[in-house]
């Protein structure tokens, strides 16, 4: 069985810290997306 | 459909299941049944959350939520990742240290057997009448669609579903799901690309954009705060959390998946690849249904999308007549939208704002009246066919589908929803009979008894859960919108569990009485604030059904923590 220890390893992210950060900054940039795109076509 | 398209539609079906019972044969034990033998990689494990959670109602009703309503829907999936955050910190690590079968076991091991079996028991009857719906569900949309009998339909998924669920366990459900995954999405990628080039020459797909947007299909975020408001960014980023936190962190059908991982690294990894795949998977679902919606801009739709009821209307004698001449007058207010759309996109060629604005003023009055027009229809269905179902926002996708798509990839794309019901299903009756066995059967009924006897109990349960989905589907309904009914019942239940779980894991002093009072009186609480809700009386407590996701697991931590300060041990 594993332990916390383990590091992670995806793409730039080495740290489970770094790898939510870039998880909810995907998601932001998802959000700001989707609000340009209501308003540019509203 | 064409014979090609049933030959495509069965080959995928018949190969998807006997890859499952092929990739599992020979020698099975306990671990390896209910936990896939613990060696899953991070992406097999995220793709099987996907597919778990990604059931037919997912393929048949988001696009024709969006061509009713818009795309708003996706801010329900803002929470998500989020949730997947807080799991992956706070829940994962402590079912990887109890080393658990089911996450239930977990709370024996924090409070007490009688939390564990209530927290066991809300699951089988929500997961069980879950089960029912999500076999149900495409069972009477398909039906319809192939001229099958529904129960026939009913069987047919239930049964390839037992077939290798019950041979393979965990190991089947997950392997299987890759397939299933890749036919979902790759038939979905066709179906955008075909829906987008069915569009007319002259309308590019910049073109089909602003007509969407111009009538209010493009309301993807909205940042305004509004309790009643159902799908709103607030909603999402708080309600939803809670409802996903319930699904994923406590519904055993989603932890079952993640408890495969060979390391506590590779599930958390599958719980962030959901994390950031979802929101951009229901994107493009949801992008499809406006562009079917702008496909009818340009192609007359038609008056009711189950096809099979508007045939039956037509054949009455009494309403008949009455019907076609409101299918006469829709036609007709079609051909004045039709030449105002094209109106519409020369002034956004020629940037004229003008009559941009003076387009998209006509247009909106014109799909007023056409939606008032399908009311009357479907008003006239109700009088007409009293017990046939007059919503017809789930049949939207497929009749697009199998009135413009070509030969081959209609079959697909009924591939598509059987292996999304096949998915979502596996999963429910695999944890669904994991836990009768585990939190039940081995914990009361027979203590010591060989893995063996587990093993044989587990497939039995498993084929017992999918028999009673069968049944249960058969005697089903339909809802106002079928994801929505699913929402809906987890909304009510989830809520409880997940605050005996936040509870468990953040609040150390309360014990397993106080709890256990605490989630039997908030589950009446909520479901009475729900019967005030759909009464209108519930006054200040007046909330869109995603927000008791909030309000039951914060009254379960509030009720135990008072009950824990009052109660004589404390």
């Amino acid at each position: 069985m594993s332990t916390e220890k383990e590091k992670v390893k995806f793409l730039f992210v080495r740290s489970w810290c770094g790898m939510y950060a870039f998880v909810l900054g995907v998601l932001v940039i998802f959000i700001a997306l989707f609000y340009f795109f209501t308003k540019f076509y509203a | 459909m064409t014979a090609i398209d049933w030959i495509v539609l069965f080959g995928t079906l018949i190969f998807i299941v006997s890859y499952g019972v092929w990739k599992t044969r020979g020698e099975q034990n306990m671990d390896n049944y209910l936990k896939g033998g613990s060696d899953s990689k991070w992406w097999l494990i995220g793709l099987s959350i996907m597919a778990t959670q990604a059931s037919a109602i997912t393929f048949l009703s988001t696009p024709g939520q969006a061509y009713t309503d818009g795309m708003r829907f996706i801010q329900f999936y803002f929470g998500l990742p989020i949730a997947m955050i807080l799991i992956s910190i706070f829940f994962l690590p402590l079912y990887y240290k109890a080393k658990v079968y089911t996450a239930y076991e977990f709370l024996e091991k924090r409070f007490d057997v009688k939390t564990r079996m209530l927290a066991a028991m809300i699951f089988l009857v929500q997961r069980g009448l879950a089960a029912g719906i999500t076999i149900y569900a495409p069972a009477i949309i398909l039906s319809a669609l192939l001229g099958w009998p529904l129960q026939l339909t009913t069987v047919v998924i239930g049964v390839l579903v037992i077939i290798y669920t019950v041979s393979g366990g965990t190991k089947a459900v997950t392997q299987t799901q890759k397939q299933q995954m890749a036919v979902m999405m790759g038939g979905m990628i066709v179906a955008g690309i075909l829906v987008i080039t069915s569009l007319p020459q002259n309308v590019g797909f910049t073109d089909a954009l602003h007509v969407a947007g111009k009538m209010g299909k493009l309301n993807v975020v909205n940042f305004e705060f509004d309790l009643s408001d159902r799908y709103n960014f607030w909603s999402g980023i708080t309600g939803a959390v809670f409802l996903f936190m319930s699904y994923f962190g406590t519904d055993q059908s989603q932890v079952q998946r993640y408890l495969s991982g060979k390391t506590l690294k590779e599930s958390r990894m599958g719980l962030m690849m959901n994390g950031l795949l979802k929101v951009p998977m229901q994107f493009v679902i949801l992008f499809i249904g406006v562009m079917v919606f702008v496909f009818y801009q340009y192609n007359q739709p038609p008056i009711f999308f189950n096809e099979a009821v508007r045939q039956e209307v037509l054949l009455n004698e009494a309403f008949g007549d009455g019907f076609k001449d409101i299918e006469v007058r829709y036609t007709s207010v079609f051909e004045e939208k039709k030449e105002v759309v094209q109106l519409l996109n020369r002034a956004i060629a020629e940037k004229n704002e003008l009559m941009i604005e003076t387009a998209r003023y006509e247009l909106n009055r014109l799909q007023d009246n056409s939606d008032r027009l399908r009311v009357q229809a479907k008003e006239m269905i109700a009088e007409a066919l009293p017990n046939r179902e007059i919503n017809d926002k789930d049949y939207i996708f497929m009749n697009f589908v199998t009135s413009t798509m070509p030969v081959g990839i209609v079959g697909l794309l009924f591939a598509v929803i059987f292996s999304a019901a096949m998915s979502s299903t596996s999963s429910e009756l695999n944890a669904l009979g994991s836990t009768t066995t585990i939190d039940f059967y081995k914990r009361k009924i027979r203590q010591e008894a060989s893995q063996s006897h587990y093993l044989k109990s587990s497939k039995w349960f498993t084929l017992g859960w999918g028999v009673l989905a069968i049944i249960f589907a058969s005697t089903l309904s339909l809802f106002e919108n079928l994801i929505q009914a699913v929402n809906l019942i987890g909304s009510l239940f989830y809520p409880i569990v997940l605050g005996i779980f936040v509870v468990a894991i953040f609040i150390k002093r309360v014990k397993g009485n106080a709890i256990f009072i605490a989630a039997l009186l908030s589950q009446a609480v909520v479901i009475f604030v729900h019967y005030l809700n759909t009464q209108g009386l519930a006054g200040p407590l007046t909330m869109g059904f995603l927000w008791y996701n909030a309000f039951g697991c914060i009254l379960v931590m509030l009720l135990s923590w008072l009950i824990h300060l009052f109660t004589p041990s404390s």
